[in-house]
């Protein structure tokens, strides 16, 4: 048994190191001023906040930030309001070709999002959006809110229905006992998959390069990889444009990562 | 209560908005695609039918064959590495202290953008300040190689970043399915005399084997769709040496305007990650599941 606990605590330190590492080192350098990076030194001599001044106010990079956060927020709330009473169809009520549409729905999760580019493309043309938020969220509420009902199905499939039945049955009206009682029960699950509708948006790439392309609508990812495009050789601020970008997904994650976990893993285990 | 459940209305009225979108924005798409696969097209002007001169055009086109090479290659990679995940899930799932702990940290950099990570890992790279060459420089390696500059070494370093950022998704997926594996059973083969090796390779490992499956599909159809980090990387090059089908077609499609062709890509990625996924479904398939 000890000779197990030795090599347990040596790989978990090991695989924390890969981990953690690569990031603390980003973040160590973003304090640096441009000639420290360079020099072998690990920490800085003192806390410098000039990359974040650059990035964020002289790189307009706060508009970026500003675009992903209108994009991501109106995604993951459009993605709720369909989610919920489709997933709540799939899990309780019974319909002709039910299985079908939900293979049809599983399906563009695991789905190429590259291959339906073009057309995209050329449907967002034609309606003008081209580089504006509604051609981020239209593709975005498409191809996300698949994980959502999915998601959110196999959440509702956990109630109990006797609650719903003794609901009605004590005369609550069927959309009162959505909002009050499935919707209340389901919590966690909205809750898990607002998380994960939010960061996906937060963090898509492919739609956001081709989608956009002046800085009134290029999300944060785009940003990033722009960045070393532009200021190529300046380390310090792009290292800080990386750590502004991922910072609030962070704070996310370990506020929430109890419910992020059980999401993830809902689709995949659950049955 | 069934009243209403069964009211066509309602059901219309649940499911349609998302049925509406997914048709109107994936599944038209979809046949658009195909329907662009024929045609010549710079996506602006006249579109002109050629048939299915796109398609033979790919059989011959070496750039092609060789993004698929590397596609395939990320995708037995990342099938691979599937392995040491499952190893490492199967030492956390030891009930010890710490487990918890490496959920946490597993779960960041899996939640990050693809380009952060990118940018991340082009510092890592970096030849001559990179966090990895300075560390081998310290150990005493003299030239170390120059990764992502450098046609060898290309594709094994993007390998590495990509296989660190979803390690934290299969670990998390596979401590899961373990956690659902009921104690009594391990706790029974343990006082028969089993060694912790045979419960995880008896036990274990083909209790959660449906899990497996799930991971190993991801797996493969992943890799063969991934993008977003060797775009920024390398942009595919150099010279072709880290181009996957993806970053090909992409260039195709809206670096040379050549959307027929780029699509008649997209097509065969798409055939190819189908004819994965049915081949593991075949290849995988049990007579009897296990059950607990």
């Amino acid at each position: 048994m000890k000779k197990i606990r030795i090599v347990f605590w040596s790989i978990l330190i090991l695989v924390v190191l890969i981990n953690v590492s690569p990031y603390l080192w980003m973040f160590i350098n973003s304090f640096k001023t441009e000639n420290e990076i360079f020099q072998t030194k690990i920490f800085p001599s003192a806390l410098n906040f000039d990359n974040y001044l650059a990035v964020l106010i002289e790189g307009g990079f706060s508009q970026n930030v500003w675009n992903s956060f209108v994009v991501s927020t109106i995604t993951t709330i459009i993605c709720i309001l369909i989610g919920i009473p489709a997933a709540y169809a799939f899990a309780r009520l019974d319909f002709k070709f039910k299985n079908v549409m939900f293979l049809l729905v599983l399906f563009i999760t695991v789905f190429p999002g590259i291959f339906i580019i073009s057309p995209l493309f050329g449907f967002l043309t034609r309606i003008g959006a081209i580089d504006t938020y509604l051609a981020l969220i239209l593709p975005y509420v498409a191809y996300f809110s698949p994980l959502v009902v999915w998601i959110l199905t196999s959440f509702f499939r956990t109630i109990n229905p006797s609650i719903e039945e003794v609901a009605i049955m004590d005369g609550c009206g069927f959309f009162q006992m959505i909002g009050k009682i499935i919707i209340p029960l389901a919590l966690p699950g909205i809750i898990t998959v607002s998380i994960i509708a939010f960061t996906m948006s937060w963090n898509e790439f492919m739609f956001a390069l081709v989608f956009t392309n002046t800085q009134s609508a290029q999300t944060v990812p785009v940003a990033i990889a722009n960045f070393s495009g532009i200021h190529s050789l300046n380390w310090g601020q792009m290292t800080t444009a990386a750590i502004i970008a991922t910072l609030p997904i962070i704070i996310i994650s370990l506020i929430m990562q109890k419910h992020i976990i059980s999401g993830l893993t809902a689709g995949a285990v659950k049955e | 209560m069934n009243k209403v459940m069964s009211n066509k209305w309602v059901i219309a009225l649940y499911v349609l908005p998302s049925l509406l979108l997914l048709g109107g924005l994936v599944y038209i798409p979809i046949v658009l695609t195909g329907y662009y696969g024929l045609m010549s097209w710079d996506g602006i002007g006249e579109m002109t039918f050629i048939g299915l001169d796109n398609y033979s055009r790919l059989l011959q086109d070496s750039t092609f064959w060789l993004s698929a090479r590397h596609s395939f290659l990320l995708a037995l990679f990342s099938t691979l590495s599937l392995i040491a995940y499952l190893a490492i899930s199967l030492i956390l799932s030891a009930r010890l202290k710490g487990s918890e702990l490496l959920r946490k940290i597993y779960l960041i950099p899996m939640l990050l953008s693809s380009v952060a990570i990118a940018q991340l890992w082009i510092k890592i790279y970096d030849p001559n300040n990179g966090m990895l060459n300075s560390l081998l420089t310290f150990l005493g390696v003299e030239n170390p190689p120059a990764w992502l500059a450098d046609r060898s070494t290309v594709l094994i370093a993007i390998f590495i970043a990509i296989i660190w950022q979803y390690a934290g998704f299969y670990i998390i997926i596979y401590s899961a399915a373990l956690k659902g594996i009921p104690y009594s059973l391990i706790e029974a083969a343990r006082i028969d005399g089993a060694t912790p090796f045979q419960i995880a390779y008896k036990i274990k490992i083909p209790l959660i084997t449906g899990v497996i499956k799930v991971t190993i599909i991801l797996a493969i159809v992943g890799s063969l769709k991934y993008f977003d980090l060797i775009y920024v990387m390398t942009g595919g090059g150099p010279n072709g040496a880290s181009e996957v089908i993806a970053s090909y077609m992409y260039k195709e499609a809206f670096g040379r305007y050549n959307f027929g062709y780029g699509s008649a890509i997209g097509f065969a990625l798409l055939v190819l990650a189908l004819l994965t996924t049915w081949l593991i479904q075949k290849l995988t398939a049990s007579k009897d599941e296990l059950q607990y």
